[in-house]
Order: C-alpha cells, then sequence, then structure tokens
C-alpha cells in the first residue's frame, strides 16, 4: 500500500503541470480570503486541499472558476492564463466543478441534468433544434451516449427519469459530479463531496474518485472537511490556514506536520 | 337570448381576452427566467410589432406579411434591448436594473410619440378579419379576430412548449432559469441563451402586439402599457417566472375580467380593474408565489 503511493507520487511529479496558482490573493471588504497562494497541480494526480472554516478552500475554487476575480496573482490552466475569462469559458478549457451543498437543477429530470451539460461538447444551434438537421441527430445521440454511461457509472441509471429534486442526498451529489463529468474536462474540483454522506457512502465516494481518475485521466482537487475522505483518496495534500498555506505533502507528512495540528487545535 | 348561450359568449370573449394576456405574459416570464428581471419594455416591443406591421402595410405590404415583418421587427427590438440596455447592467444591483428596464420603457414611449405623434392611427384590418360569425341565431357572435386570436395563441403555444421542453437550446434556457451560475458551470454558453429568450419572448410580443392593435382597432405609441400592466398580473397570480403559470395567469385573469362585466351590475363592474387588483391583492396574501409556485417568494 505504501509503495503503490510513492510510485503514484513519483508519475504525478514527472507528468505535465496542468494548473499552476502564484501570488493568488483575494480580499474581501478589507478581510483577506486568500493571500499569496501558490499550488502547482500535475496531470491526473489526487490533490487534497484542507483547512478549518475560513481557510479560503472555497475562494480558491471560486477564483479558479471565474465566480471571482483576484486581486492579484496569476492562474495558469495549461500554460495559459485564465483571470478575467467567463466562467463558461473556463469550463469550455477543460475545468469542472461541483458546489457545497447541491446545485442542480432541481426541476429537471436527472437525466436533463446531465445533458444540459453534455451539450458543451456537442452543442447544437437553435436552429439545428428546430429544423432536426442530420448533425443535430449525431450531436444529440453522442450527447445521449455519454449521459446514459455516466449515470450509469453513478448508478443512477434507475433514476434517469426523475426530477433532481426527488433524488436522497447522496444521489445527488453523485449527480452533480456526473453532471461536472460531462462537461468532459480536463481538472475536476469536488468542493466537499463528503458533506451530508454517513461513512458507507464516504468509503463509495474513496472508490468512485479513484475510478474517476482512472478512467477519465483527470486530475481531481478535493476541498473536505472530512479527514478520513482526504487522507484516504489524495495523494497530495496543501493545508490552509487563515487563507494562507502552511503545509503541502503526502498525507503521512502532512498529518505529522506540527502546524497542521497547530492549525487544527489551535484556537480548540 | 337565454342564459346558457350568455354563458357560452362570455366564455368565447374571456378565452379571446386570456389568449392576448397569456402571450404578453409568457414573454414576460421566459425574460424573467433567464434575467431574473422584469422587462417593462415588454409592453413597448408589442408596440413596435404592431406599428412596423402598419407602416409595412401602409406602404402597401400586404397584411399577413405586414404581419409576420411585425413580429420580425418585435423579436429585433427585443435583440437590441437586450444588447444596448439590459447587457451592460446584467450584474448590476436589482434596482439599478429594474430601473434600466423603467428607463427603456419611456425612451421607446417618447421615441414613438416623436415619430408618430400621440394620436391614434387606424389599424388596417383587413375587412374579413372583422366578419363575425352567428351562432344560435345571433345569440352567440364571435369574429374572424377573436378566432385568430384563439388560434394563432394556440399554435403559438404548442409551438413554444415544443421548444422549451424538446429541444437542447430549450433545455438549456431551463436549466438557466433554474440556477444561473450552475448554468455557466456547466459551460452553457449564457449570453446565447439570453440572447434566444429575447428574440423569443419579443417574438411573442410582436404576435401580441398585432393581435391587441386588431382587436382594438387603433395604434398609438403608448398602447404597450396596459397590456404590459395585465401580464404582469397574469404572471404573478400564474406563478412568477413560470412559464405555464403565465399561460394560466394569462386565462385566469381574461376570465376575471370579462365575467366581472358580465355578471355583476353595471354600477359595480365599472370599477372592473379596481375589482381586480384588490382580488389579486387579496389572492397574494394567501398564496404569495402564485398559483403554480405556492411556497415561493417573489423576487422583483
Amino acid at each position: 500500500m505504501a509503495g503503490e503511493a510513492t510510485t503514484l507520487q513519483v508519475e504525478a511529479a514527472t507528468s505535465p503541470l496542468i494548473l499552476r496558482t502564484r501570488g493568488l490573493t483575494k480580499a474581501f471588504r478589507g478581510l483577506v480570503a486568500l493571500k499569496d497562494h501558490a499550488i502547482e497541480l500535475r496531470e491526473r494526480e489526487i490533490m487534497g486541499v484542507i483547512g478549518p472554516n475560513g481557510s479560503g478552500k472555497s475562494t480558491f475554487f471560486n477564483l479558479i472558476t471565474g465566480f471571482s476575480k483576484p486581486n492579484a496573482g496569476q492562474i495558469e490552466f495549461r500554460g495559459r492564463s485564465i483571470i478575467g475569462l467567463r466562467t463558461e469559458r473556463i469550463v469550455s478549457l477543460g475545468i469542472a466543478r461541483t458546489f457545497q451543498g447541491s446545485r442542480l437543477f432541481p426541476s429537471l429530470t436527472v437525466e436533463d441534468n446531465v445533458l444540459a451539460a453534455a451539450q458543451l461538447r456537442h452543442p447544437v444551434g437553435p436552429l439545428d433544434s428546430v429544423l432536426r438537421t442530420a448533425r443535430y441527430r449525431t450531436r444529440v445521440d453522442k450527447a445521449e451516449a455519454i449521459a446514459e454511461r455516466l449515470l450509469d457509472l453513478m448508478g443512477l441509471t434507475a433514476q434517469a427519469g426523475r426530477l433532481a429534486s426527488q433524488l436522497p442526498y447522496g444521489d445527488q451529489r453523485r449527480l452533480e459530479i456526473a453532471r461536472a463529468l460531462a462537461t468532459e474536462p480536463a481538472l475536476l474540483l469536488l468542493d466537499e463531496p463528503a458533506a451530508g454522506l454517513d461513512s458507507n457512502e464516504t468509503t463509495a465516494l474513496v472508490e468512485l474518485i479513484r475510478k474517476i481518475r482512472d478512467l477519465f485521466g483527470v486530475t481531481v482537487v478535493v476541498v473536505e472537511h472530512d479527514m478520513d475522505l482526504i487522507m484516504a483518496v489524495c495523494e497530495r495534500i496543501q493545508v490552509l490556514a487563515t487563507g494562507e498555506v502552511i503545509c503541502v505533502g503526502t498525507p503521512e507528512q502532512v498529518r505529522n506536520d506540527p502546524r497542521v495540528r497547530e492549525a487544527y487545535l489551535g484556537h480548540a | 337570448m337565454s342564459g346558457f348561450e350568455y354563458i357560452v359568449q362570455q366564455i368565447v370573449n374571456a378565452v379571446s381576452l386570456g389568449s392576448l394576456y397569456a402571450l404578453v405574459a409568457v414573454g414576460l416570464s421566459i425574460v424573467f427566467g433567464v434575467l431574473r428581471l422584469t422587462n417593462f419594455a415588454h409592453g413597448d416591443v408589442m408596440m413596435v410589432g404592431a406599428f412596423t406591421t402598419v407602416l409595412l402595410n401602409a406602404l402597401g405590404l400586404p397584411f399577413v406579411p405586414a404581419m409576420a415583418a411585425g413580429v420580425v421587427g418585435a423579436a429585433l427590438a427585443g435583440f437590441l434591448i437586450e444588447r444596448i440596455a439590459y447587457r451592460p447592467v446584467r450584474d448590476a444591483p436589482d434596482v439599478t436594473r429594474l430601473l434600466t428596464s423603467l428607463a427603456v420603457t419611456y425612451i421607446l414611449e417618447n421615441l414613438g410619440i416623436l415619430l408618430f405623434t400621440s394620436s391614434p392611427r387606424n389599424f388596417p384590418l383587413p375587412a374579413i378579419l372583422n366578419e363575425s360569425w352567428q351562432l344560435s341565431g345571433g345569440a352567440i357572435t364571435f369574429t374572424n379576430i377573436n378566432l385568430l386570436t384563439i388560434a394563432l395563441t394556440f399554435v403559438s403555444l404548442l409551438l413554444l412548449g415544443w421548444f422549451i421542453t424538446r429541444t437542447t437550446t430549450g433545455l438549456g434556457m431551463r436549466a438557466a432559469a433554474e440556477d444561473m451560475p450552475a448554468a455557466q458551470l456547466v459551460g452553457l454558453d449564457v449570453n446565447r441563451l439570453i440572447i434566444v429568450a429575447f428574440l423569443v419572448a419579443s417574438a411573442y410580443a410582436g404576435i401580441a402586439g398585432v393581435l391587441w392593435a386588431a382587436q382594438a382597432g387603433v395604434v398609438q405609441p403608448q398602447m404597450g402599457f396596459t397590456p404590459l400592466l395585465k401580464a404582469f398580473v397574469a404572471a404573478i397570480i400564474g406563478g412568477f417566472g413560470s412559464i405555464a403559470g403565465a399561460l394560466l395567469g394569462g386565462y385566469v385573469l381574461g376570465a376575471l375580467e370579462i365575467f366581472i362585466v358580465a355578471f355583476l351590475p353595471s354600477s359595480v363592474s365599472s370599477y372592473r380593474d379596481a375589482i381586480v387588483f384588490s382580488i389579486l391583492i387579496a389572492f397574494l396574501l394567501v398564496r404569495p408565489g402564485g398559483l403554480l409556485k405556492p411556497n415561493r417568494e417573489i423576487k422583483l
């Protein structure tokens, strides 16, 4: 088990960079949410970002996906700056995320939730839609095939026709991951995927995240409170506290780092 | 005239009026869905459609092509309004956007008055549309324009339903209406969806504008105000932002107005609008989210 982790580690260190941030800073009304943040993500690695509440984890995701603009710093995705790009554009470059809690389209069906996302790579214009051209058919067929595959992977095939809001919570979380994957990303950001899940579901999520990485070759970043999940699934972990990076390393290194203990237990 | 025939006659009237309200309200709902904006200029887009029809008809274009051009003209007006006025303030606070929409209303109405003066002009309805049908020996009368209104509304709303539920673009619009940030996050081209929404909503306003003018017999620059206000009420009754709700609300309001006039003594029914709005207020106290959204708070 330890040997396996080391191999992955080496592999990850030699694979190309996919995302890099430097000097990334964001303040809200004078309150610094993220300060001088730097991270380097390599293709196909599973990285965890942890930290106490208010440590800047969600700010980090919001900056990368263009939901808010940094006050300073750089974000490079596959070597190009993505600062200032609209969210849609960033997604089309290959970054997908899920939200803390759930942000599904509640009154669309499970299948339509995924199909709405699959349009990105298989676009159909309004005219093609109305005229039902040959292009419309082939692209919709492709999108439907992708949706079918993703729903099958998430064990949601039987629920395809139900409204997203009618799904049990755990299923909603998996649907959100399926929807994110339907945009065919190279980098998948998971915002507290284990929140609200019981321990069985969390164990299954660990398997699922690995499977997703192996099947689709994506880089995965997990922001999480749940230490069990992070320690079990991540190859590297970055720890944030009050907006600053305090340590980066393997789960083992992070677990034994006194600064991490202090960050978590310091104010207890 | 027997009571039965009187009732049938009133139902025909109610469906005809309700169709117009529904057509306008549906457009308001489509725009509200993607922008969370009450588009007060929607009534003026109706005016653009009606005036385009009148002008082109005066220049010699036959009525039906002129009407089609009116619908296209309205769609174009909606497109330009979004591009010029609404897009720059899309991320601004709600109050700013609401005021922008009111400003567009005033600009369009005053532009209309400058170009055409505020006095009403005749709407050149072809004679055939003014012909009426008599049933039960004249007890039930409806004109061809009534029939056209009902039929055109029916067909265009069926088309809309198909577009929204059965096409990829429609799926995108439903997703964007549910949760705009999530829609952006799955890579939906929000700009394009908003443009499509304005084109579709404004085309429906164009149809409604021509039919409204045809029923009134005249066009004038402020003609959009009353239908806008009524459609706004209809949309709120149905559940603001819901397309099905707008449709339902349109017919409910049409029926209310017609039946108040038809069945209450004239001393009371001349207060029709006051009665309708009182009912609206009472209704909203009981069901603040409208008929179809009982639990959702209305946010303008």
